[in-house]
């Protein structure tokens, strides 16, 4: 029922200068000035909205035959109020949330509890507002028809530990929509702010239906691990406040629509391990700061759109093992401070369009193992600091381009695993020579001595002399042409 | 009381038959179902937590009975009761065990797994 003039509803209703929230004709609401999310749902729009703070919606079994009365009831049954009869339940007893009050709330062990709506035909393209115990906020959504978790990513990822609302429209919100439905769930109990949380890890993890993500606050976060791992649908990221985070192991992995990056304070983080591992849409990487980060592995693996990279600081960095493995489309790289790395296995694998590569500090490098891998349009390389070294198996395999490669390169190395180290490269007999005659000069004679090398020249009577005695302190030796 | 459960791979059929026998319907039958959890020896684990009554603690622990609903015999009587042997349950927080089905009180679902020894398998590494 609705107040009319002619065709005109009302909107708002005074008695004197004072406005009425509402009129009744007997227990009829005949007016109401006071927001509610069915409004949103006016004309037969589809969506759903799920409201705890009202009883008569939850029932303890999905059948909705016995309703929930009191806390630590199950919900089994969540009734739509949008209008649509897109109910949420869930038939399994133990995967049931609880019921709670002070908010009224559907609690959720993430363990296995969880609700499910059957998103009809076409599905949902529009926003969803979540309300929780530990924030509230605002989405864009795109849901396939089919079932549709509304509490618990598979029952174990959720960003809060509670439902005190949630309301998904099919069609976009209007900003103030948004804030008008936010702030009824807040009324009802929603934290509205995620400004409190300290630990975001693994909130939106597989949340792949979000194709926006807002501006929330962070402030307070320190552990971001796995907060967006696979966001699938995100193609670009707010500038949240992440000042305070140390740990952003693994936190958009996969967010593989990400076209940019924003300048996001990082510089309390340690841990980038996998951050940024496959956002293969990413074109470039903001200078973000890491003069923090001690783990760099697999970081921005197979981020295969970027063509260059910051000069971002890591010279706190120990571990870049695959930090840039197949960045196929970096053409150059930074003279970034590495000299506190210990391993760079694989970290440039698969940088097939690297043309150079700069002259980096590795000398507390201990494993290189695969390191420039199928880094195939290098044609030379510079006198980087191996003295640590003792691991070059397949470093520099498959650089089918090399053609130079510096001597002395290996004189102060402390172990000789080149197995398959120049196999398929193209050095010349100069460099070829230069490699083994700075092997020789290491003195190596213990532990693994293994040494490979095919494609390019043969080496010349100055480096088969080397073979000769790299073979008498018990090394294996393979080279172009045979000797 | 809130009560964690670890059913260890191996018996997850007999759990979940176990699971309609406590419960109410067929979809009981998808209680013990996502293997998330695991233990440092790396046996996996699919869990499910729950408040439960005393009531149900007593019935967990005595002798089986096919449930009312059950007209079709769906549930596999013996299945279920194999589950109930294995099954340990505990007050306070006892190290799961790949053979046995492993119920722990505690009001914090998570720390209950923590204590039991488990830890989430990670998501698609």
């Amino acid at each position: 029922m609705a107040l009319k003039i002619g065709a005109t509803a009302i909107n708002k209703l005074y008695l004197g200068s004072t406005a009425i929230n509402k009129a009744y004709l007997g227990a009829d609401v005949l007016f109401s000035g006071v927001f509610s999310p069915a409004s949103l749902f006016a004309g037969g729009t589809d969506g759903v909205w799920y409201d705890p703070s009202d009883l008569s919606t939850l029932f303890q079994d999905s059948a909705g035959t016995t309703p929930v009365t009191a806390a630590s009831d199950p919900i089994g049954y969540a009734g739509d109020k949008s209008g649509n009869d897109n109910h949420a339940i869930q038939a399994t007893a133990a995967a049931r949330p609880t019921y709670q009050t002070g908010p009224a709330r559907a609690t959720l062990d993430k363990v296995d509890d969880r609700l499910s709506v059957t998103v009809p035909t076409g599905g949902f393209t529009g926003t969803m507002v979540l309300a929780t115990d530990q924030g509230t906020a605002s989405y864009g959504v795109t849901i396939p028809a089919g079932a549709y978790d509304i509490g618990g990513r598979s029952g174990l990822y959720f960003p809060g530990n509670a439902i005190v609302g949630q309301l998904i429209r099919d069609g976009a919100l209007s900003a103030g929509e948004a804030a008008a439905t936010e702030a009824y769930f807040v009324a009802n109990g929603a934290t509205a702010s995620y400004g409190a949380v300290t630990n975001f890890s693994q909130f939106w993890l597989n949340w792949s239906e979000i194709t926006s993500f807002p501006l929330i606050d962070t402030s307070s976060g320190t552990n971001f691990a796995q907060a967006w791992q696979n966001c699938t649908s995100l193609t670009s990221f707010p500038l949240i406040d992440t000042s305070s985070g140390t740990t952003f192991g693994y936190a958009w992995r996969n967010c593989n629509s990400l076209t940019s990056f924003p300048l996001i304070d990082t510089s309390s983080g340690t841990s980038f391990s996998v951050a940024w591992y496959n956002c293969t849409s990413l074109t470039s990487f903001p200078l973000i700061d890491t003069s923090s980060g001690t783990s760099f592995d697999r970081a921005w693996y197979n981020c295969n759109s970027l063509t260059s990279f910051p000069l971002i600081d890591t010279s706190s960095g120990t571990s870049f093992d695959r930090a840039w493995f197949n960045c196929t489309s970096l053409t150059s790289f930074p003279l970034i401070d590495t000299s506190s790395g210990t391993s760079f296995d694989r970290a440039w694998s698969n940088c097939s369009s690297l043309t150079s590569f700069p002259l980096i500090d590795t000398s507390a490098g201990t494993g290189f193992g695969y390191a420039w891998y199928n880094c195939n349009s290098l044609t030379s390389f510079p006198l980087i600091d191996t003295s640590s070294g003792t691991d070059f198996s397949r470093a520099w395999q498959n650089c089918t381009s090399l053609t130079s490669f510096p001597a002395n390169a290996f004189d102060n190395i402390s172990g000789g695993d080149f197995t398959d180290a120049f196999t398929s490269t193209a050095l010349t007999e100069t460099s070829i020579d230069n490699v083994l005659v700075s092997l020789v000069a290491s003195g190596i004679a213990a532990g693994t001595r293994v040494f490979g090398q095919s494609g390019g020249s043969a080496p010349s009577s100055t480096g088969e002399a080397a073979i000769t005695t790299l073979r008498s302190r018990g090394w294996t030796v393979t080279v172009t042409g045979g000797y | 009381m809130r009560l964690t459960i670890a059913c260890p791979d191996a018996l997850r059929a007999d759990g979940n038959h176990f699971a309609m026998v406590l419960g109410y319907g067929p979809a009981d039958a998808e209680t013990y179902v996502a293997l998330n959890w695991q233990d440092a020896d790396g046996n996996l684990y699919a869990c499910a937590s729950l408040i439960v009554s005393d009531t149900f603690v007593s019935k967990a622990q005595s002798t089986l009975s096919r449930p009312a609903w059950d007209v079709d015999n769906i549930i596999d009587m013996d299945a279920a009761r194999r589950a109930q042997a294995a099954l340990v349950f505990s007050l306070t927080p006892v190290a799961a065990m790949p053979d046995k089905l492993t119920a722990c009180a505690g009001d914090d679902a998570l720390a209950t797994l923590a204590a039991m020894g488990l830890s989430q398998v990670e998501v698609d590494i």
